[in-house]
């Protein structure tokens, strides 16, 4: 039906399934693109939070730093000059120190190593702080020799050179904890970047698809459509046809009827009419004997005459009527009929027949039928086969009646001659109209089967048949 | 001695027999000769091989017409009288025939008497055609 269109690729079915791959590809996409976003966001912000902590905490080991210097200051200050003064900075210096301490705890306390450098830083720095505060103590006692010593010892150097030490470690690992850090804003940015413009080609890429995918259905409409549109002529060229055919089988079953009836008519007249006219005859031959006085001799003769005449109109108003309507069919049954059918054959034309009839119970069109086909069938034999004998089958098979005839003769070809020719168009509708079918197989040379498969319920007069009844008791009566 | 001599054109025998039958035996009628064909007809009335004083003419015939027989016998303007006996004597055919020169038009079924009748007269009144030949 769909010449000319490859359906397996193209149909609406796989249209529709890739349509639907198409949204699922689609909608994992955008789950990619925004899972891709918010993992580069939140390790971005991320980042940026740590860099943030990051400051702090460089401002924190600064502080640390200073502050300790201040302290370191202050306490040379103070003891090079005596002047209260310079001790002022010491009290904030404790605070800072606590919270930048505490900070940078907190800040290294996730890695082992760096946890322990800001332990030490405080252990170093609080040091210092002692040693500061100590040495101010020998100081406000007087203890100006003990002091000078500490600070000789050079601990307290040694203190602010570890610590510095120390924060610069930090500074170091901070700038390389910030470097990585950036390093890693600028992945996820690049990562980003990339995931972007994948997403847009892969978009791009979505919409051709869904654009074919688009024109792929329109054509296998636009297909169906024609396809649609193809099976409908195919249908209006069978219906031209079929109506075709009926007519002319219409005009053939019209002509058929008007040729036989101009034939019954024409039977009438020579026979019916010539006998009815002799009879005729005879009474006038009757009347002018009677008025003439003639002896009863002549007049007995005259009347055995008229009554032979009238005998032979009977003798043809039967046979005319077993011509039209065999009444051993309707009143004894399919095989009797075909039985006087097929001696009545080999009297007129010397055709051998050789009958195998099962003793079926039919209804009356199913039999009527049936006895056409194999009159139909015989006489082709007769009048166009060739041959002087023929076989007649007819069988109950399951639900159906078979007829078949067969035989032996010249045979024709089907293709080029109609079978209309042989009266088997009609007789094919007529089995068809009661539900079965027709077949002729024949070629030039090799004889002829004519089956018919008639189903054994088929009665297309079924409301009729109490009509039926009442025909065949009719013609019951008119056979004399 | 039978008057009448007549030539019938008919193509059913059954027919034939019995109006040769009845004529000969109710009307002094001869038969002198018979066809059951136009063409036959046309050929006896052409060269009848005996004179004849009455042609009588069914209209359906084996082949052909009896009207062509009529109009054949008017043109060769054939001395004999003409009648038509047949089945179908409606008011058309009565006058068709009557143009083509038939002197009367019988019904087979209900006109039969008649047509006896007429020959009769026509035997009582005819002068012998032995007489007309000689």
């Amino acid at each position: 039906m769909a010449a000319g269109h490859s359906t397996a690729g193209n149909g609406p079915q796989a249209v529709r399934r890739r349509a639907v791959f198409g949204l699922v590809i689609a909608g994992l996409m955008a789950l990619l693109v925004w899972g891709a976003s918010e993992w580069s966001y939140q390790r971005a912000s991320g980042a940026l939070t740590g860099l943030g902590e990051r400051g702090s905490a460089r401002l924190a080991m600064q502080l640390v730093l200073r502050r300790t210097l201040d302290a370191e200051s202050a306490q040379r200050g103070y003891l090079i000059t005596g002047r209260r003064e310079y001790l002022l900075p010491l009290d904030e210096v404790r605070n800072d120190l606590d919270k930048a301490l505490a900070l940078l705890k907190r800040h290294y306390a996730a890695d082992p190593a760096t946890a322990a450098l800001a332990l030490r830083l405080e252990d170093r720095t609080l040091e210092k702080l002692s040693e500061v505060r100590e040495t101010l103590a020998m100081y406000e006692v007087g203890d100006h020799d003990r002091w000078r010593e500490l600070i000789l010892t050079d601990i307290g150097r040694e203190k602010m050179v570890e610590t510095r030490a120390i924060v610069e470690q930090m500074m170091v690992i901070e700038d390389q904890r910030v470097a990585a850090d950036r390093a890693d804003i600028y992945r996820t940015l690049e990562f980003s970047r990339v995931g972007v413009h994948v997403s847009t080609l892969l978009a791009l890429i979505g919409l051709l698809f869904f654009l074919r995918q688009t024109a792929s259905m329109h054509a296998a409409q636009r297909a169906h459509a024609d396809d649609l549109k193809a099976e409908r002529d195919t249908l209006e060229r069978q219906v031209r046809q079929r109506t075709l055919e009926l007519s002319e089988l219409n005009r053939h079953l019209q002509d058929v009827r008007e040729a036989e009836r101009s034939q019954i008519a024409r039977s009438l007249h020579d026979n019916l009419g010539s006998l009815l006219t002799a009879a005729k005859l005879d009474m006038a031959r009757l009347r002018r004997a009677l008025a003439g006085g003639a002896a009863p001799a002549d007049l007995e003769r005259r009347l055995t005459h008229m009554v032979e005449t009238i005998d032979q109109g009977i003798v043809f108003k039967r046979a005319l009527i077993e011509e039209l309507s065999p009444s051993a069919l309707h009143n004894l049954g399919l095989r009797p009929a075909l039985e006087i059918l097929v001696s009545d054959l080999a009297r007129r034309s010397g055709l051998q027949v050789t009958l195998a009839c099962d003793d079926v119970m039919l209804g009356s069109a199913p039999r009527i039928v049936a006895f056409r086909v194999v009159e139909t069938a015989l006489n082709n034999v007769a009048d166009h086969a060739g041959v002087k004998e023929a076989q007649v089958s007819v069988r109950q098979e399951a639900e159906d009646l078979m007829v078949v005839v067969r035989d032996a003769g010249q045979g024709f070809s089907p293709s080029e001659v109609p079978l209309s020719r042989y009266d088997l168009v009609n007789l094919r509708y007529r089995v068809e109209t009661l539900g079965g079918t027709l077949r002729v197989t024949s070629a030039p040379g090799k004889g002829t089967e004519v089956e018919a498969r008639i189903p054994l319920s088929a009665s297309d007069w079924g409301e009729l048949d109490s009509a039926d009844r009442e025909a065949d008791a009719a013609s019951a009566r008119r056979r004399d | 001695m039978p008057a009448l001599k007549a030539f019938i054109v008919e193509d059913s025998p059954v027919i034939l027999d019995n109006l040769v039958a009845t004529l000969e035996e109710l009307a002094q009628v001869e038969v002198v000769g018979a066809a059951a064909a136009e063409r036959e007809a046309l050929d006896w009335i052409k060269a009848p091989p005996a004179a004849y004083d009455l042609l009588i003419i069914d209209i359906f015939l084996k082949s052909g017409s009896g009207l062509g027989v009529l109009r054949a016998a008017q043109e060769a303007a054939v001395p004999a009288r003409r009648v038509v006996l047949t089945n179908f004597a409606n008011a058309d055919i009565r006058r068709r025939c009557a143009e083509l020169g038939a002197d009367r038009v019988f019904d087979k079924s209900s006109e039969l008497e008649d047509l006896i009748e007429y020959c009769s007269d026509l035997a009582g009144n005819a002068p012998s055609s032995a007489k007309a030949l000689s």
